[in-house]
């Protein structure tokens, strides 16, 4: 944990910076000029009247769009944009402060948390605050008095306080805070994504009872934030006030893209995909379920908000695919009044899940009630109570799909789209993107190809395929950032050629039948553009760290690593080497992966052996024909760490 | 030269005799040493591929005094030591097909003698169940359908059937199969298949006439055993939907969950009934009904998915352990489970009782197991149409311990039975009788019972009213058992 002294708030008097030098409107008509947008979130907003973030009776919808760094203004009444501004680099997430009139929106690329003032046809940018890098999510306190953003390759959440309230009125008067105010920035040790502030009674009774917090004002706030790893299955609390972690603990989970508090604050809902750590990946598996499950996972809040309790006492699972039906890829998830016609209120009452990988959204209460075709790829779902109807953040298409009580044909659910603006023609790369995030390409749509890479890394665990050459022989499975130069692929080196690892996995892992030749170059053409992901303490760094990481890199030349793991562009060459380890099968010739982003991962060797990477060298002695001090080891680390 | 010339012709016809005469026997030594050498490739599957396998030369041995059996000739003395002596596999492998070729010989002039590809299956047969373990020869074409089976992917058209008057009949058609969807009935009959009519056809003719590939058509006419009514159907194979794990509607006590067959589909299955149960939390009896072979990958699945993490157990190979240990997610997570067993109860399922008592998931009610925790693997026979199911793996508990019995006396105790009974009274047994052996393997129940008797809910069967015929038309049914011409 590292406080934030005197961090100051950048004042932006003037607007976000638009594409041809605008304000803060869209007088360019940038929402009528094709270009790729990639919508990833929403929030609704009233210029006029107060309203509650994700429930509220907000009239306007913001959608951020993370390829083109711009929001979109949405009158859902209308169903019509009413204007598209260019404020950022890469936004990656929006939550509306409980005035109704302010968002915070993350840009990834800036590693900025912008304050943004929006009106029906504006998105004036009032404010900016640096955040640890890659900021993906933010969510803000029922009372706004607390601000969280998870920043994901950066493995830190900065929680902003004691008030967002101050923050407003600092920058909307346009002038320096004549007081700066506290972040806690928190190390995780995972890269952090979805989270949600909770309270619980036990906490209430503590703040009752007078307990002090650094943040004077909030002695009462009785409150915790949970953070879900983005890629594997670990959940963390932490005190938001003391900006401590109480506790870290697993699940048996990956691709944890939705969480929600269920509407009577008892239960934590998570959308996320189990992999089978024994099943294969071939067409049985598939078919039967047993290789992919996509759920909804009802946690107690009790139970999570107790260090000490195991996270499943009294959760249970809701199945959201069946067989012919896998729904891959669960995303956003929402929990709404369980009041909605049609719905019954059953325990907790309704929730919509999105089914990014199918195109598809769930509702359902104790099990699946429906599925609704929707856009392409959708990742958010905004509830908005005064309509009774859900707003739904399609990707891939670049569309928001309108889902509304009674609005079927048979009285039920009814959809309607609003596209964001034109699309230019799809390119190679988007057409490969398209297939990578396409669950329909495995057999009943049980997988797509990021349900094991997550947005192209890995989530970590091992999986029984085929590109080994065998079956009972499951590996760990490879981040594909950074893969374009590290030929060849496939843990013993099978495939020289990307393309054909592409094609085998279609084919023999997804079970989707023969990829066309045009296609398999799409995929790659998208692979091409995965760049490696960024060291986790990148800008961080101290003279004394520097110093040790150049020790590191002596070190690794001097120990002869440099043979297989050769610098600079990928740290791997292409070759196949016997490192003394051996698999199911008999395979003792291995492919070094790349080490570019080794920090990233959470195990290492081909089955995941080392859980950490000193383990590599101490417990199974890697290539080293020393045994190295401390202070090389750790140097190593360092210095591997850094790549 | 003269004498040379009256010589020639006797010569040439003589010479053109032993050439026939030749190539009979070339033809018959051919034969059989085709057949020793597709033996012979069965012994090395054997021998690479089973998890205890005698010596080659015991393997050679035990071929050749089943082949003398056959033949009916009394095996040389000293026939075993001499084989031992012999290291070289050619020479084994020359020795074996030498010997084969001796017996067919002095077989020759028996009329009584088997045909050699029968003789090749009975040999190889005893050959593989002189095995420790359950093993078995299958062709290739069962086995395909062994395996469609094992994954709940068979092919067909989804009816079961028997003989009635000469006539196949329909005993059930599989809801949702093909054959449901095209308006197959229960019982109804078959009177023609693609327009064959069947008076008289074998039960397998009737199988073969109806099984084919996914998405192939099989034209049938069917009419009810009491009706005169003739109905032409088409039905389209495809995966016939079976389901092999039930839940038993009990009037009383806990739910009772039958694994008939351990498949592909049978953790999907459990998950099915799990969503029936709904929130309750009360107690959940398992039975898997499965002896024998079965796959040990589908066992470390349920396994899997019954415990809450923990180790499962170990699978053992002549060439080293393997130990499977379960993920966090588990099914009937708030449900107490009873397991019942018996000793019957072998294989796979045996292994899944002993994980889930170690862990403490479930209470094991019933018998003494069986003490043989063998898992098989199928092998194709290079050259041959066979298909070895071979036991391959011994499975044992997760500390190590023995599940394999080694010691073995029958028990003065009386058989008992597992049975189901159904509500209208009928009983409807489901397992054999079972022999409780005394030995010092398998799994000892927590709880011992005697015997477990279950009663369920049977639906009343409908029947449909008669229509009574037009007077004057003969049925279809009537023709083709009396004799006479197909009606169009």
């Amino acid at each position: 944990m590292k406080p934030f002294a005197c961090l100051s708030v950048l004042l932006v008097g003037l607007s976000g910076v638009v594409l041809d030098g605008a304000a803060s409107d869209d007088l360019a008509g940038l929402h009528q000029t094709p270009h790729v947008r990639r919508p990833v979130a929403a929030a609704l907003y009233d210029a006029e009247q107060r309203g509650r973030d994700r429930r509220s009776d907000g009239r306007l919808l913001c959608v951020v769009n993370h390829r083109s760094g711009s929001v979109s203004l949405i009158d859902p009444e209308t169903r019509r944009v009413t204007a598209e501004v260019q404020i950022g680099g890469s936004l990656s997430d929006v939550a509306a402060l409980p005035d109704g009139k302010t968002l915070l929106i993350t840009d990834q690329a800036r590693h900025e948390l912008l304050v943004v003032h929006p009106s029906a046809a504006k998105a004036e940018v009032i404010g900016r605050v640096a955040t640890p890098r890659y900021p993906v999510n933010v969510v803000v306190s029922d009372d706004g008095r607390l601000v969280a953003v998870a920043c994901l390759w950066s493995h830190r959440v900065a929680i902003l306080g004691p008030t967002t309230n101050d923050l407003i009125s600092q920058t909307s008067q346009k002038k320096s805070p004549e007081s700066s105010w506290d972040v806690h920035v928190v190390r995780l040790p995972f890269a952090p994504r979805m989270q949600a502030f909770v309270s619980g009674a036990a906490l209430t009774q503590q703040a009752a009872e007078g307990e002090r917090t650094p943040f004077a004002e909030d002695a009462a706030v009785a409150r915790r934030l949970v953070v879900a790893d983005a890629f594997g299955g670990k959940l963390a609390v932490i005190d938001p006030q003391a900006g401590r972690i109480e506790s870290v603990r697993g699940l048996p989970a990956h691709n944890i893209r939705g969480m929600a508090v269920s509407v009577d604050g008892e239960r934590l809902l998570l959308s996320h995909q189990v992999l089978s750590p024994h099943a294969r990946t071939d067409y049985n598996d598939v078919l039967w379920g047993n290789l992919m499950q996509n759920v909804v996972r009802e946690l107690s809040l009790g139970v999570v908000l107790d260090a000490d309790a195991d996270l499943l006492d009294g959760s249970r699972v809701i199945r959201l695919g069946e067989v012919g039906n896998g729904a891959a890829d669960p995303a956003g998830i929402v929990a709404i009044p369980p009041q909605a016609h049609g719905l019954q209120p059953v325990g907790l009452g309704p929730w919509m899940v999105a089914l990014s990988g199918v195109d598809e959204l769930a509702v359902g209460t104790r099990s699946v009630s429906a599925k609704l075709d929707v856009g392409l790829r959708p990742l958010d779902v905004v509830w908005d109570g005064s309509r009774r109807a859900a707003y739904v953040v399609c990707s891939h298409d670049d569309s928001i799909a309108i889902v509304e009580e009674g609005a079927g044909s048979d009285g039920e659910w009814g959809v309607s789209r609003i596209p964001l603006g034109p699309q230019p023609a799809a390119t190679p790369r988007e057409r490969g993107e398209r297939l990578f995030f396409d669950g329909r390409q495995s057999h009943d749509g049980w997988l797509s190809c990021h349900s094991c890479h997550t947005e192209g890394h890995t989530i970590g665990e091992l999986a029984d395929t085929l590109s080994d050459g065998s079956y009972g022989t499951p590996k760990l499975i490879l981040s594909l950032l950074g893969s374009r130069d590290a030929n060849p692929w496939g843990w013993n080196g099978r495939f020289r050629e990307l393309h054909a690892q592409v094609s085998a996995s279609f084919t023999s892992t997804l079970h989707a039948g023969t990829l066309h030749a045009p296609e398999v170059n799409d995929v790659v053409a998208f692979l091409h553009t995965l760049a490696p992901p960024p060291p986790v303490d990148e800008g961080m760094w101290t003279g004394a760290d520097r110093a040790q990481i150049e020790r590191g890199c002596q070190l690794f030349a001097g120990l002869g690593c440099r043979t297989c793991h050769v610098p600079p562009l990928t740290y791997s060459i292409d070759l196949v080497f016997d490192v003394g380890l051996r698999d199911e099968a008999g395979l003792t010739k291995f492919n070094p992966p790349t080490l570019r982003g080794l920090s990233q991962r959470s195990r290492f060797l081909h089955d995941g052996r080392a859980a950490k990477l000193a383990d590599v060298f101490i417990e199974h002695g890697h290539q080293l024909d020393r045994e190295l001090s401390p202070d090389e080891l750790a140097a190593l680390v360092a210095f591997l760490r850094s790549l | 030269m003269v004498k040379n010339q009256l010589q020639c012709p006797c010569l040439v016809l003589l010479a053109a005799t032993c050439v026939f005469a030749d190539e009979d026997a070339i033809s018959v030594s051919h034969e059989t040493d085709a057949s020793a050498a597709r033996l012979m490739a069965a012994v090395r599957v054997i021998e690479r591929e089973h998890y205890d396998p005698p010596p080659r030369q015991e393997l050679v041995h035990r071929l050749m005094r089943r082949l003398a059996a056959r033949f009916n000739i009394p095996v040389p003395p000293g026939l075993g030591r001499e084989l031992s002596a012999i290291t070289d596999d050619t020479k084994l492998e020359e020795a074996f097909a030498e010997f084969y070729r001796d017996l067919m010989e002095r077989s020759s002039s028996n009329p009584d003698i088997p045909s050699l590809p029968a003789v090749e299956k009975t040999v190889l047969r005893d050959l593989v169940n002189s095995l420790p373990g359950p093993n078995v020869v299958r062709t290739r074409k069962q086995h395909v359908v062994d395996q469609q089976f094992a994954n709940n992917q068979y092919v067909g058209t989804g009816v079961s059937l028997m003989i009635f008057e000469e006539l196949p009949q329909i005993g059930s058609v599989v809801e949702n199969g093909p054959a449901h969807k095209a308006g197959a009935k229960d019982r109804d009959l078959i009177l023609e298949i693609d327009g064959e009519g069947t008076k008289g056809m074998r039960i397998e003719d009737v199988v073969d006439r109806l099984r084919g590939p996914a998405g192939s058509a099989v034209t049938v006419k069917l009419e009810q055993p009491n009706s005169y009514e003739v109905r032409e159907l088409t039905i389209t194979r495809g995966v016939v939907p079976l389901r092999h794990t039930r839940l038993l509607d009990r009037r009383d006590g806990p739910m009772v969950i039958v694994i008939e067959k351990l498949t592909a589909a049978t953790v999907q299955e459990l998950r099915e009934i799990e969503e029936q149960l709904g929130d309750s939390s009360e107690e959940v009896v398992l039975h898997i009904n499965s002896g024998g072979a079965s796959d040990l990958h589908h066992a470390v699945l349920l396994a899997d998915a019954l415990l809450d993490g923990g180790e499962i157990g170990r699978a053992r190979t002549t060439s080293g352990v393997r130990e499977f240990t379960a993920s966090r997610d588990c099914l009937f997570r708030d449900h107490p489970i009873k397991m019942q067993v018996w000793g019957y109860t072998s294989g796979p399922a045996e292994w899944i009782v002993a994980a889930l008592q170690d862990n403490g998931r479930a209470t094991i009610v019933g018998q003494r197991t069986a003490g043989q925790p063998f898992v098989t693997e199928a092998y194709e026979v290079p050259g041959t149409d066979w298909v070895l199911e071979l036991t391959y793996r011994v499975l044992e508990r997760a500390d190590g311990r023995r599940l394999l019995r080694t010691r073995t006396r029958p028990s003065p105790e009386k058989p008992h039975a597992v049975m189901l009974r159904s509500s209208d009274g009928r009983k409807a047994p489901v397992f054999v009788q079972n022999r409780s052996d005394d030995h010092d393997g398998g799994v000892v129940p927590d709880e011992t019972v005697p015997a477990v008797v279950l009663e369920y809910e049977q639906a009343p069967t409908q029947i449909s009213p008669i229509e009574p015929p037009t007077e004057g038309v003969k049925s279809l049914r009537e023709q083709l058992l009396r004799g006479g011409s197909t009606p169009e």
